[in-house]
């Protein structure tokens, strides 16, 4: 069964059909690369993958759960919830300029930390208010409950006390993900003190810090020079060795094609071609991606 | 008169100058962050009224602006002296002496600053690039808690130097309030010159306080400006 499933994805932009119903499926931990020529729907894939764009129809399922589907609204913190199963890297990396690195690999991750213990609190707090308004349970039994609730209920010092502790968590595992980049050194530099290959890695670890299941990147590597193309294409590889889920839009064909497990070409808003990648490269079957794979040769020619 | 005398009034005629300018900007700053959102709000009645309204109001002199709320509510009213009434009302209820004519010089001030803030506003926001409140919803955040950590300081670093030059000009449009005879430090001044006899210097005198106060201000701003140089976009 596949890990993670889109069925049916449509999408207009006014008058224009971006996507015409897409269909595809990935298994966990594998790499699944998108290629195709500008404007033939990869990115918007992406984004309405990530929840920044909303689909006119179709569904998408990650992991037994329908996280998408057309027909149901769900309510922004809902939605919220379900972004998180992504992570989105950015072709113009999107860094938090005020921040130091470190920050911002650490902010999300701390807000949503600190809203979650708030949350948990207010829920013990409802709880309680609920058994005291009851009356159909025993005297006993609800002095019992009473109790037992009233401590779970942090004040506000011993939720300070927790969260702080739990803060540790997430600043180790940024610390982690700092030292698998290789940028240990720069956790207090400010991202206009990077090169761009430097500041797309860190936005690779701040991603990764939020735990998605799966990794998605939109042309990871277009904004760069070419010279600084390979660091962030190395990380990626390292990530592939970890098994992580990756969803990748990309213009690097040779990356594209040690990387993938499954390569989609995409033209005009449909998948053209599908398979393994040494299927898709070698023995393109469709005109369409035969003529798009002879252009880009033509290119790296020159 | 000696010169400590006429020193003296000018001060008290300078702390009505501070106070039109303190009082105005703290009004003036959250209702043109106020108008701003509607500015920028998908509902297209409030955007449009909005605009006119910004038209307007930047399309008029702030002298008549000042004549039309202190003499058209009046006006209106069966000639009724209206800010009297006001001023009345505050004193007898609340024991605030404010004089009228303060009263609907701040009115105007605040109102014609909203606007010229929320345009500023406007473009402070939208100035951010898209991307970072994108960073922040793929990562979670709510739309409060983008706002907050990420496009906030961000914005407060693009519109600190047209807020900058915004507020100094507020500083000496205060001297305006003399249209409608608040005893600001130019009036303070001009009272002088009109006295018997004519004392001419004062008015020239005055200048050297609005100088004093952009002074600091250019301070401020600088060391704000300074503040917010440690990082680049």
């Amino acid at each position: 069964m596949a890990y993670f499933e889109i069925k049916n994805f449509e999408k207009s932009f006014g008058e224009t059909k971006v996507l015409k119903g897409i269909n595809l499926s990935i298994k966990k931990g594998e790499v699944l690369s998108i290629i195709g020529s500008s404007g033939s729907g990869k990115t918007t894939l992406l984004r309405c993958m990530n929840f920044l764009e909303t689909v006119d129809s179709g569904v998408m399922v990650l992991d037994g759960e329908t996280l998408l589907d057309s027909n149901v609204k769900e309510s922004e913190s809902i939605l919220r919830e379900k972004r998180l199963n992504f992570g989105l890297v950015f072709q113009s990396f999107n860094l938090f300029p005020q921040y130091t690195v470190f920050k911002n690999l650490t902010l999300a991750p701390t807000l949503l930390l600190k809203e979650k213990l708030a949350e948990k609190n207010n829920l013990y707090k409802i709880e309680l208010k609920n058994i005291k308004k009851n009356k159909d349970i025993s005297a006993d039994e609800k002095e019992k409950k009473i109790k037992e609730l009233s401590e779970k209920i942090l004040t506000k010092k011993q939720l300070q006390i927790k969260f702080r502790e739990e803060r540790e968590n997430i600043r180790k595992d940024c610390n982690n993900l700092l030292e698998k980049i290789g940028l240990t050194e720069k956790a207090s530099s400010y991202p206009c003190e990077l090169s761009g290959g430097q500041c797309q890695r860190v936005a690779i670890a701040r991603a990764l810090a939020l735990k998605p299941k799966i990794l998605c990147f939109d042309e990871p590597t277009s904004a760069l020079d070419p010279e600084l193309t390979g660091e962030v294409l190395k990380v990626i590889k390292n990530l592939k060795k970890d098994n992580t889920t990756m969803i990748i839009v990309t213009h690097e064909m040779g990356f594209a094609k040690g990387v993938s497990d499954k390569v989609i070409f995409m033209a005009n808003g449909v998948v053209e071609e599908e398979g393994n990648p040494k299927d898709v490269f070698n023995n393109p079957k469709s005109e369409k991606l035969k003529n798009f794979l002879n252009n880009v040769s033509d290119k790296d020619g020159e | 008169m000696t010169f400590l005398q006429i020193t003296q009034s000018l001060l008290q005629g300078f702390a009505l100058t501070c106070l039109i300018f303190f009082l105005t900007l703290i009004f003036s700053i959250p209702l043109g962050l106020a108008i701003s959102f509607g500015l920028m709000s998908k509902f297209k009645p409030l955007n449009l009224v909005l605009k006119y309204f910004v038209w307007i109001i930047r399309g008029i002199p702030l002298m008549l602006q000042i004549f039309m709320v202190y003499y058209l509510p009046g006006i209106l009213n069966n000639g009724q002296n209206f800010w009297g009434t006001v001023d009345k009302y505050l004193y007898f209820n609340f024991q605030i002496k404010s004089g009228g004519a303060l009263i609907a010089v701040l009115f105007s001030f605040v109102i014609n600053y909203a606007c010229y803030f929320s345009v500023i506003f406007k473009g402070g926001i939208e100035g951010v690039n898209r991307g970072q409140s994108e960073a922040g919803q793929v990562l979670g955040m709510t739309k409060k808690q983008i706002f907050r950590n990420v496009i906030l300081l961000q914005v407060i670093k693009k519109i600190t130097p047209p807020m900058s030059n915004e507020i100094i000009t507020l500083v000496k449009d205060t001297a305006l309030a003399n249209a409608i005879g608040v005893v600001e430090t130019i009036m303070a001044a001009k009272n002088f010159a009109s006295g018997f006899p004519p004392i001419i210097w004062p008015i020239f005198y005055s200048g050297i306080f609005y100088l004093l106060f952009v002074g600091i201000l250019t301070l401020l701003f600088g060391y704000i400006e300074k503040k917010l140089s440690f990082y680049k976009e």
